[in-house]
């Protein structure tokens, strides 16, 4: 897939775990794995929303777009 | 994805499937001990086989159709039926066995992957490749005995229809086209395109975070 899921550059910069994360976040550690992963076929506004929110970042900083993947 | 409440409509049908399956093993046990004993001349010269005539028969009889106060005549054109060979010979005996087990393998095959469809569905496992394969081969196996049946009415017109002489009846080309077999077949295979669709639709709902 095109898109990249940058989370666990966010998490290093913000000095947090997967599970910190999905226990601020309201995720389950299955489903976070599935979006760090780059296994997510879709996220819904408000998880990123809330990830944002968390992480103190923008879309950007999470997402990366990559058309040679 | 959080399970879903089997509805009360699906349960029903689990159930009386598990009673229609298991009532048909007895009955299915017993049909191929029969065959078994017809194949062994167990009954002798006393058989007297009875089988479902598909060939319409000419009937041509004046009736009264009795409503409320009022009668309406009537007049019975053609009908099916059923025939007894008295004093049944062997060879025809035998003859007749063949299908009887062949439809009897058939329905119990079909049951069986019926059975473990609904089984499925009961579970709450509906959008799943299993289902899926199911349908089709049920679809397929349905497609199978309609021609089945189709090739053993054109025998039975051939062979027995064509054959048969009676005082006052006479027997028709006529068979039944089935189609009930036919379309069911054709719904069934089109329901497993449906649950394909819905099994990417959850694939994709469930990598949605």
């Amino acid at each position: 897939m095109a898109i990249i899921v940058n989370l666990d550059v966010m998490l290093a910069r913000r000095k947090m775990s997967l599970t910190e994360l999905s226990e601020k976040v309201g995720l389950t550690m299955t489903n976070l794995s599935v979006l760090k992963t780059g296994k997510a076929k879709a996220i819904r506004f408000s998880t990123l929303e809330r990830i944002c929110k968390t992480l103190d970042c923008q879309p950007g900083d999470i997402l990366e777009y990559s058309p040679h993947t | 994805m959080e399970k879903v409440k089997t509805p009360v409509s699906i349960r029903i049908i689990f159930i009386l499937n598990e009673i229609i399956f298991w009532l048909f093993n007895l009955a299915a046990i017993a049909a191929v001990v029969i065959a078994f004993l017809v194949f062994l001349n167990f009954f002798g010269d006393d058989l007297q086989l009875q089988v479902k005539l598909p060939v319409a028969f000419q009937a041509n009889l004046d009736g009264v159709l009795m409503q409320d106060n009022s009668s309406l005549n009537v007049r019975l054109l053609d009908a099916y039926g059923e025939i007894q060979f008295i004093d049944t010979p062997l060879s025809l005996a035998r003859l007749f066995m063949i299908p009887l087990l062949l439809v009897v393998g058939g329905m119990y095959f079909m049951l069986s992957i019926f059975r473990r469809f609904i089984r499925n569905v009961n579970r709450g496992l509906i959008f799943e490749a299993r289902n899926i394969r199911r349908l089709r081969v049920l679809a397929f196996s349905l497609l199978v005995f309609w021609v089945f049946w189709i090739i053993y009415d054109i025998l039975m017109l051939l062979f027995i229809a064509r054959d048969l002489h009676f005082a006052t009846l006479e027997m028709l080309n006529k068979t039944q086209p089935h189609a009930t077999l036919l379309i069911f077949a054709l719904v069934l295979w089109a329901l497993s395109h449906i649950f394909l669709r819905g099994l990417k639709l959850e694939e994709e709902a469930s990598l949605t975070i």
